[in-house]
């Protein structure tokens, strides 16, 4: 995975990393990691931080390449599932646009993050091993096996 | 509020005050609440039931 520079603080109770996106050194976004409802999995979310320290959670006025930030996303939950072996990743966009852009990024990412990474789709009723060219509704990502 | 960033470290970390990040803390903790109550209610019951059974078929093969 190329990611830029971030940084990253441990919470002892929800996990939080924040970095700078732009690479340039300020705090731009912050990444939460929620426990959902079952012992190992969670839900992550990410938040632009604005001058004001307020968090914007839609994206709007993110100056971010979409791809670098993503890519520091996965990196993110690599180093929240070293804490978490056991732990999976739950993610669904907001919108269905953003779960779009999910699975674009992961389609991309693949090679890389097929390494490190088991990634599941489920369609609603089903899931499987992440397969590129289906549409799924939401993600896991645990460590692989 | 505006958050003071010391990132003029050796090692490159961003430092906030105990305060700041306990205030950066907070309101990611309630976005993330916000957008959990959001997916759990933008799906039936039926759907949840669906994943939940999914995720213990997996983690059984495993």
């Amino acid at each position: 995975m190329n990611t830029p520079w971030y940084d990253y603080l441990p919470d002892s109770f929800d996990r939080m990393f924040y970095f700078a996106s732009s690479g340039e050194g300020n705090i731009d976004k912050v990444l939460i990691f929620s426990y959902l409802d079952d012992p190992d999995v969670y839900t992550v979310t990410m938040g632009n931080l604005r001058v004001d320290g307020s968090i914007d959670v839609h994206g709007i006025g993110d100056t971010g390449d979409p791809a670098s930030v993503l890519s520091t996303v996965a990196k993110a939950i690599a180093f929240f599932l070293t804490d978490y072996p056991e732990a999976g990743v739950f993610i669904e966009g907001t919108t269905a646009a953003r779960s779009r852009l999910y699975q674009m990024a992961i389609v991309r990412e693949l090679d890389d993050l097929g390494k490190y990474f088991d990634i599941y789709g489920f369609d609603g009723n089903c899931e499987e091993i992440f397969q590129p060219g289906k549409n799924y509704r939401s993600f896991t990502i645990s460590l692989k096996k | 509020m505006e958050l003071n960033v010391n990132n003029g470290t050796d090692t490159g970390r961003i430092h906030l005050t105990t305060d700041e990040l306990e205030k950066l803390r907070s309101a990611m903790k309630k976005l993330a609440k916000e957008k959990l109550d959001s997916i759990i209610a933008n799906h039936s019951p039926e759907y949840w039931e669906n994943y939940w059974n999914a995720v213990k078929r997996r983690r059984m093969r495993l």
